[in-house]
């Protein structure tokens, strides 16, 4: 708990100047009174508010409990205060952070419980951050783990679980690749087989007495190149399809585990970077299983091979030749950073030139009817000239850096003729005494010697990437739905539709509350109408019917069963809701239809169609019932979509009907036809329905007037409309804005 | 638009730290808190002055320059501001680590040091084409940098590198 982390000096003065009261609460903010970043102490004892800058023991202030009118956690923007309203004047006494306000906010309702003389619970007290027990470090709230001591191999060792089917494949990718490599090797050395011994003259009758090998040797180095592009043909081929196979595995698993996902979750994340995880992370480790690895395979095992061969045919060669290798290698070490920022710059540029153009031309219409073509032409071309000036900049780098390095390694070959000469003018017989052969035979391995080296050097950069994108695919595939069976779900193939809610407390974020508390009986086979303001709660209470999300506090229970008991299919299965925004797939108008029910017959798919008054616009459609909707269905009215929802809905005879302003953008006319459809349709099953236009509401049994997440009327319509309250009010200037549209129109 | 003039209105704080203002018409409210209209582009302009307890119309007027004000009477708005809007302005980049998908930040901003993590994500770093940066750390901090390009070479280096 953070109280045990007070300073000892604020405690004791705390103790000296309250004896009597044990501190009951206490929180350390991030920023200090003079808005810079710092910490000071929030201190509650059964009576008394207190605040300490920093380590000192000064209180900067002392309040007592039952001085304070009000109470309360502020946000800000970016930050947030405890703000305290005495007779006298209304001041916060420390701010915070937005990383602490959840913190704080639950200490500030602990503050209020001391102030009415009700006990502190867990929910007032603030856990410890949690610390690192390798490194001591803070470990940040939205984490689980301490980001700096995540253990890397296991991200590694579970992408190779996902490989683990194909363990026989990779074995054979692995002698393959020997194989391959082994034959590589063999093509230098034939070369001084040719000159050493095929094309050596006899000293003194000029002619080639082993120049019956020639055929013989030229037919080793054919085989050699055909067997060497046969296996690493083989190779790329197998690894290819591991590879594949295993990112399509791992693909199927984090799509699998974000469709069980609850919506929390979505609330909490960009769709866009959700996307991102299952295209971008996804491709990034195809990319180093398929391409990179077995790369980086073959680069090994040729380093390894040239590398011992090289020392073989001559290691005082090699001694020499290692000071441009080391050189190059210390070159790109010092370089490829720095590139890679220019490449980087480069890249983000063009992304940035590409977002422009895509935002510019999906807004064309509105650049056009306001006349700003000449606009959106300056914009293109300032940020055409970065990316140009990015591109020149990266071009001009690369100029001095690419050809520096091949003059590197060609130093390499240089020093091979140097040195090499030299070896060969000592004669064979010599010690370290080496033959023509041999010198071109060792330029050959010293060439076949720096590819892998290349690669290996972007090994790092590339399993670093892979990882990261491991890390973000695993964190989806870990992460646990909040909305899950219990384990003792209960079966309930058929559900009557009563529907009850019992003190519901529900809120999106922790400490802003949406419904309040909220009770509600709604027997079975009962319309129920849902009215209020935007921003009331509606929507969200029907959200929580659906299970979509779980209520904090309190209970819903469908026939007599807590929601959470209930197994979710059975749930969904049971509910039919037309959501507030339509949202159709790409595909065809029977495609979204059906949706609810994939093996309805073409006939109850017109009939639902007929009941929604979607029928209608369907036949005059050219292609009818295939008629393809565009993208969300963007090719179709806002009228026309909610139609089709609805005969979604009315397709799945759901027994609970959920009706979210279903009809709010069709016309008044269509309208009421729908209304009659829907109240054939719902005779003989639990409806709930929200209506823009509260005249639509007249026939249910009851309408519940919501306010602020709280029931603030309740009754059937003439019974409210005679009360004259809330509801009638609504009613009133609905009418007079009609009248007003009425006379206008 | 009810512009405030500055000559004709004082703002005072009282001893709790409550900010207060008097009006022309010799009205009192308090507390008032004062919010940027422009934070990002324009803080020196237009500043919403507002009473919080006053739910229906909480704005009591526009004050179009923070200059136009006595140096102790823009004090007490720059101090509210301060408050009402945290924003810290990065000034400098020491360092930026990359570890398991999350950047962590050592920067210095002009509310003092501070380390935090960003996870190497689009939507957490937005780059306007005047060069301005937003940063969103983990815990849904905010941070700015008005424009990257005049940050020191190094910082420049740091932060190229990471962006999106
Ligand atoms: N997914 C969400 N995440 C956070 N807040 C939400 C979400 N959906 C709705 N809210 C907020 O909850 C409140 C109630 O919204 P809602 O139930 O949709 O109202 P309505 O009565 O208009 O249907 C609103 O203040 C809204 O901003
Ligand atoms: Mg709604």
């Amino acid at each position: 708990m953070e109280r045990d982390k007070l300073p000892q000096p604020i405690a004791e003065a705390v103790a000296a100047r309250y004896p009597d009261e044990p501190i009951r609460l206490a929180i350390s903010s991030d920023i200090a009174h003079h808005g810079q970043y710092g910490t000071e102490w929030l201190v509650a004892t059964g009576g008394h508010l207190l605040v300490f800058p920093g380590d000192s023991a000064t209180a900067t202030h002392d309040l007592a409990l039952s001085d304070l009118e009000e109470l309360k956690a502020v946000d800000t923007v970016g930050a947030g205060a405890v703000t305290v309203r005495t007779p006298s004047a209304t001041y916060h006494v420390i701010s915070y952070t937005e990383a602490r306000s959840d913190d704080f906010h639950k200490v500030v309702d602990g503050i209020k419980a001391l102030k009415e003389g009700e006990a502190v619970t867990e929910h007032h007290t603030v856990s410890d951050r949690k610390r690192c027990e390798q490194c001591g470090r803070a470990i940040p709230e939205s984490m689980r783990a301490c980001p700096h001591c995540l253990k890397r191999r296991q991200a590694v060792l579970r992408i190779f679980s996902f490989s683990r089917p194909y363990i026989w494949q990779i074995a054979a990718i692995f002698l393959i690749s020997s194989l391959s490599t082994m034959a590589a090797l063999l093509v230098p050395y034939m070369s001084k087989l040719f000159i050493d011994f095929v094309f050596r003259p006899d000293a003194e009758s000029g002619t080639f007495p082993h120049g019956g090998w020639h055929l013989w040797c030229v037919a080793a180095i054919f085989v050699a190149y055909a067997l060497q592009s046969f296996f690493s043909g083989w190779q790329e081929r197998l690894s290819g399809v591991v590879g594949f196979k295993t990112v399509y595995d791992v693909r199927a698993a984090i799509y699998k585990r974000i469709q069980e996902l609850s919506l929390t979750f979505f609330d909490k994340r960009h769709t866009g970077s959700i996307m991102a995880r299952v295209n971008q992370d996804t491709g990034e480790l195809q990319r180093l299983l398929v391409d990179f690895i077995p790369i980086s395979l073959e680069s090994l095992l040729s380093l390894v091979g040239v590398g011992i061969l090289l020392f073989v045919v001559s290691w005082r060669l090699t001694l020499f030749v290692m000071l441009p290798i080391a050189g190059t290698i210390l070159l790109l070490r010092l370089i490829v950073p720095v590139v890679r920022v220019f490449f980087h710059r480069y890249f983000h540029r063009r992304s940035r030139l590409s977002a422009l153009v895509n935002d510019s031309l999906s807004g064309i219409r509105v650049v056009k009817s306001f006349g700003q073509e000449t606009l959106e032409m300056d914009k293109f071309r300032r940020t055409s000239q970065v990316y140009r000036d990015a591109g020149i900049d990266l071009v001009r780098r690369w100029s001095i850096y690419h050809p520096l390095m091949h003059f590197t390694i060609m130093c390499g070959a240089v020093l091979v003729w140097l040195v090499g000469g030299r070896l060969v003018f000592r004669g064979t017989e010599a010690p370290g005494g080496l033959s023509i052969g041999d010198v071109v035979a060792y330029s050959g391995y010293l060439m076949m010697f720096y590819r892998p080296v290349f690669m290996l050097t972007r090994l790092a950069q590339m399993i670093t990437n892979a990882l990261t994108a491991a890390d973000r695919v695993f964190d989806i595939i870990d992460t646990t739905p909040d909305i899950q069976d219990a384990p003792d779900a209960v079966a309930m193939p058929h559900i009557e539709g009563h529907i009850a809610l019992d003190n519901v407390t529900f809120g999106y974020t922790r400490h802003q509350p949406v419904i309040k508390e909220l009770t509600l009986d709604i027997p079975a086979n009962s319309m129920i109408g849902l009215v209020g303001k935007s921003g009331a709660g509606k929507s969200t209470l029907i959200n929580l019917m659906s299970r979509l999300y779980d209520v904090d506090s309190g209970a819903l229970q469908v026939d007599g069963v807590d929601v959470r008991q209930i197994r979710q299919a059975d749930l969904r299965r049971n509910i039919g809701v037309v959501l507030q925004e339509t949202f159709l797939f790409t595909g065809s108008i029977l495609q979204n239809i059906s949706y609810a029910k994939p093996d309805a017959t073409r006939e109850e798919v017109i009939a639902a169609a007929i009941s929604a008054h979607a029928h209608e616009f369907i036949i005059s459609k050219v292609d009818g019932y295939d008629t393809l909707v565009g993208e969300r269905g963007s090719r179709l009215s806002g009228g026309e979509k909610q139609r089709i929802a609805i005969a979604r809905a009315i397709l799945r005879n759901p027994r609970i009907l959920i009706l979210d302003e279903a009809t709010s953008s069709v016309d008044v006319e269509t309208e009421e036809k729908i209304q009659q459809a829907l109240a054939n349709l719902t005779r003989g099953r639990t409806t709930i329905a929200i209506a823009h236009r509260l005249a639509t509401l007249r026939n249910c049994d009851q309408l519940v007037v919501i306010e602020d997440g709280e029931i603030s009327e309740m009754g059937t319509h003439k019974e409210l409309m005679q009360k004259e309250g809330a509801f009638s009010k609504l009613v009133q200037s609905q009418e007079a804005h009609s009248t007003i549209i009425a006379v206008e129109g | 638009m009810n512009l405030l003039d500055p000559t004709q209105i004082t703002f005072s704080r009282s001893a709790e730290g409550e900010l207060r203002l008097r009006l022309a018409d010799g009205s009192v409210h308090a507390p008032v808190h004062c919010r940027r209209l422009f934070p990002l582009t324009d803080p020196g302009h237009y500043i919403s002055v507002q009473r919080p307890d006053d739910k229906e119309q909480p704005e009591i007027g526009i004050l179009k320059r923070l200059d136009d004000l006595s140096p102790d009477q823009r004090r007490h708005v720059t101090e509210d501001l301060q408050h009402q809007h945290f924003l810290p302005e990065i000034t400098d980049i020491v360092d930026i680590v990359s570890l398991h998908g999350l950047d962590e930040w050592s920067v210095v901003t002009d509310r003092g040091p501070i380390t935090f993590f960003v996870s190497g994500r689009k939507e957490s770093m937005v780059v306007t084409p005047e060069n301005l940066l937003l940063l969103t750390d983990i815990e849904k901090c905010r941070y700015r940098v008005t424009d990257y390009t005049t940050l020191t070479p190094r910082a420049r280096l740091l932060l190229e590198r990471t962006l999106p």
